[in-house]
């Protein structure tokens, strides 16, 4: 019976430690998702690999997260804006996200 | 352009809305760096003369103004007196051409609402809010399961425009015959909710728009649960203990419902 309230125990912590490491997770991607979003001359943009991908320097109007056509005056300036905030909220993202996977117990997750 | 945030807070029997609003504004000088003006009653005020000396100088500009309507509300287990209906007096109030109204509760912990300055949208609205674990209800979503979009009056940016005026008053005038559009847009039968005003008014306003008439909040603002513990309240992080567990959130700003625990946090912080 022992054995059998053990392994019970056992089930019950490793289910809270699954429950917290993916909890935590999601709150990294929810913090890279918010840092990834830029404004600029009134417009709200979220960056993405592919909006850094598909942008054209050659146009001066884009399309922002709500839809809104908004003129920027230096395309060139604004994707380099934009690669530096996605280069930096990816590294962080990266960063945390490794810390986290070395952590073993719901404590050590939730010090961080 | 002057720009700043704009806070509400009237005491109730036993939530100090007043102490939240002094040490949101803190946050906000700390992390977005921006003007704070605060719009009390004459008791709160009064407390937070007993209870610190000089806390003014942590706002821009104390606009006293009684409250509007009496409410009652149901605080976890109880039920207290509730005066939040002063918001759609936001436009006549606020001192900037610019300006982010939030809630007393929500921690800020990140510059994101920074993002919102200059916007192009005359009013920038809130649609986008999940609980810590990202579930976002239904009643959170639409007003109700056969009615309009749900939008937060917890956090919003306007500008001081003509438009912007025709929304809040347009909210006025919702207020002023709730009973009605309680019954169009089959509203619950609790309290004049703050939320709602603001679904009817960008629903109403939008025509058949969409309400694309108005941007969102392109991020997500988490919301704690009316019966999450706070843990702790740091520099940068929350932590909470949910019925799933523990969970810590870390550098995004946070809702959070359970005003007795943030409360005691504080003072814990101001002792």
């Amino acid at each position: 019976m022992e054995n059998i309230d053990q392994h019970l125990e056992s089930a019950l912590s490793f289910a809270q430690y699954q429950t917290t490491i993916n909890q935590q997770r999601r709150l990294l991607k929810e913090k890279f998702e918010s840092d990834t979003v830029i404004a600029a001359n009134g417009g709200l943009f979220k960056i993405t690999q592919e909006w850094l991908g598909s942008f054209d320097t050659t146009n001066n109007w884009y399309i922002d997260s709500n839809g809104n056509p908004t003129h920027i005056d230096n395309p060139g300036e604004f994707l380099a804006q934009a690669r530096a905030v996605y280069k930096q909220a990816v590294t962080k993202y990266g960063e945390e996200f490794g810390k986290l996977r070395t952590q073993r117990s719901v404590k050590s997750l939730t010090d961080l | 352009m002057t720009q700043g945030f704009l806070l509400f807070a009237y005491n109730n029997e036993e939530v100090d809305y007043g102490l939240m609003a002094l040490w949101t504004a803190k946050r906000i000088k700390q992390y977005l760096n921006k003007a704070v003006s605060l719009v009390t009653d004459q008791s709160t005020k009064q407390k937070l003369d007993s209870l610190i000396p000089n806390w003014d100088c942590n706002f821009d500009k104390i606009i006293l103004k009684e409250s509007s309507a009496t409410q009652t509300k149901r605080y976890i287990d109880r039920q207290l007196t509730f005066h939040n209906l002063n918001r759609i007096d936001s436009w006549d109030m606020t001192p900037y051409d610019e300006t982010i109204v939030i809630d007393t509760d929500i921690v800020i912990q990140s510059q994101q609402l920074n993002k919102l300055w200059g916007h192009n949208s005359e009013i920038v609205a809130c649609d986008r809010s999940t609980d810590l674990y990202g579930v976002k209800d239904a009643e959170f979503t639409w007003v109700n399961d056969k009615s309009i979009k749900f939008f937060w009056a917890t956090v919003f940016y306007f500008k001081k425009t003509d438009t912007a005026k025709l929304f809040f008053d347009h909210c006025r005038y919702i207020k002023e015959n709730y009973n009605w559009f309680k019954h169009v847009y089959d509203l619950y039968d609790g309290p004049v909710r703050n939320d709602f005003i603001w679904s009817v008014a960008i629903h109403s306003l939008g025509g058949t728009a969409n309400n694309k008439w108005i941007d969102t909040i392109p991020w997500n603002i988490h919301h704690s649960n009316y019966e999450d513990k706070l843990l702790e309240l740091n520099e940068n992080s929350t932590k909470f203990l949910t019925k799933k567990g523990l969970c810590k959130i870390k550098e995004l700003d946070v809702h959070v419902m359970n005003k007795f625990d943030l409360v005691d946090k504080i003072k814990l912080g101001v002792a």
